[in-house]
């Protein structure tokens, strides 16, 4: 059975695990004497378990699915979220290309 | 869970573990690594898995279609920035690819979204918020870690050279004289 994982609150777990999966990462690979890690990657931990188990709750699939797949579908949903960032950035290059050699005043 | 899918996440992590130890800086001798292993990561992610099937399928696709767009918009919109005329001082050949780059990366966007990309930039709103709470809960982490720590010792005062190089470097970023030497 292939479970879809597109409802709001599978994608807003999702994005908790995207993020404790970037965070835990950073943690590790940054780790240093004068680190202090270990607060926020006890707190990420939790928030990611929490996440993964409301997804197991609300999908009855098993623990590894229930992290790959609202993570997967967390990173696609971003992704489509780009090309809207994208047009803003569009624009802003737009207009500074058609600045014109004028004095830089306040309503510029 | 398939070697393929394997692939996928451990590509995942590297390319993130290379992007956080480049964002070290260069008092970390490890920094240098950082941008091999992230382009490393991002080569593995993009070249590696063949057939992959499960959730990382959909992951796979939507990654390689981004980087086919990310990339000329990323280079087209520095060239554009250099090439503006921000100080008065146009370069119209810059200004020409960097355009010609940005319109080569929006026929590429007008082949994978169409007007039904709504829904799934919907979707992308509810991750954004999970996104931003996992941020929220992290920076409260980092919070309680700086208030518990206080202070574990005092530093020793600089040593003579050491002051010598303060004095130095300050006399040559901000100018004056080393105070009668």
């Amino acid at each position: 059975m292939v479970t879809d994982f597109s409802s709001p609150l599978e994608l807003f777990a999702g994005g908790i695990l995207l993020s404790s999966f970037f965070f835990a990462i950073h943690l590790v690979s940054t780790f240093n004497p004068y680190h202090k890690a270990l607060a926020p990657m006890l707190l990420i931990s939790v928030s990611g378990i929490i996440a993964a188990y409301i997804v197991i709750h609300e999908t009855e699939v098993s623990p590894l699915m229930a992290v790959r797949g609202p993570m997967s579908a967390a990173i696609v949903g971003i992704s489509s979220l780009l090309p809207v960032i994208a047009s803003i950035v569009t624009l802003s290059l737009l207009r500074i290309s058609l600045l014109t050699n004028r004095s830089v005043g306040a309503s510029s | 869970m398939s070697n393929d899918a394997i692939i996928v996440w451990a590509s995942m992590a590297l390319t993130i573990l290379g992007y956080c130890i480049h964002r070290m800086g260069p008092s970390f001798g490890r920094s240098r690594f950082g941008t091999p292993l992230a382009l490393l990561g991002l080569t593995c992610l993009i070249l590696l898995p063949e057939g992959v099937e499960g959730p990382e399928s959909v992951l796979h696709d939507s990654v390689v279609e981004l980087i086919s767009w990310v990339v000329p918009f990323s280079f087209g919109a520095v060239l554009v920035l250099r090439a503006s005329p921000t100080y008065w001082k146009t370069r119209p050949m810059e200004m020409v690819v960097g355009w010609g780059s940005i319109v080569f990366s929006w026929l590429v966007i007008s082949q994978y979204y169409g007007p039904d990309s709504a829904s799934e930039a919907l979707s992308g709103l509810w991750v954004s918020l999970g996104m931003i709470l996992g941020i929220l809960i992290f920076v409260s982490g980092v919070f309680l870690a700086e208030k518990w720590s206080g202070f574990s010792s005092e530093s020793d005062p600089l040593s003579h050279e050491e002051e010598m190089l303060v004095r130095t470097i300050l006399n040559r970023r901000l100018g004056g004289d080393l105070g009668g030497d």
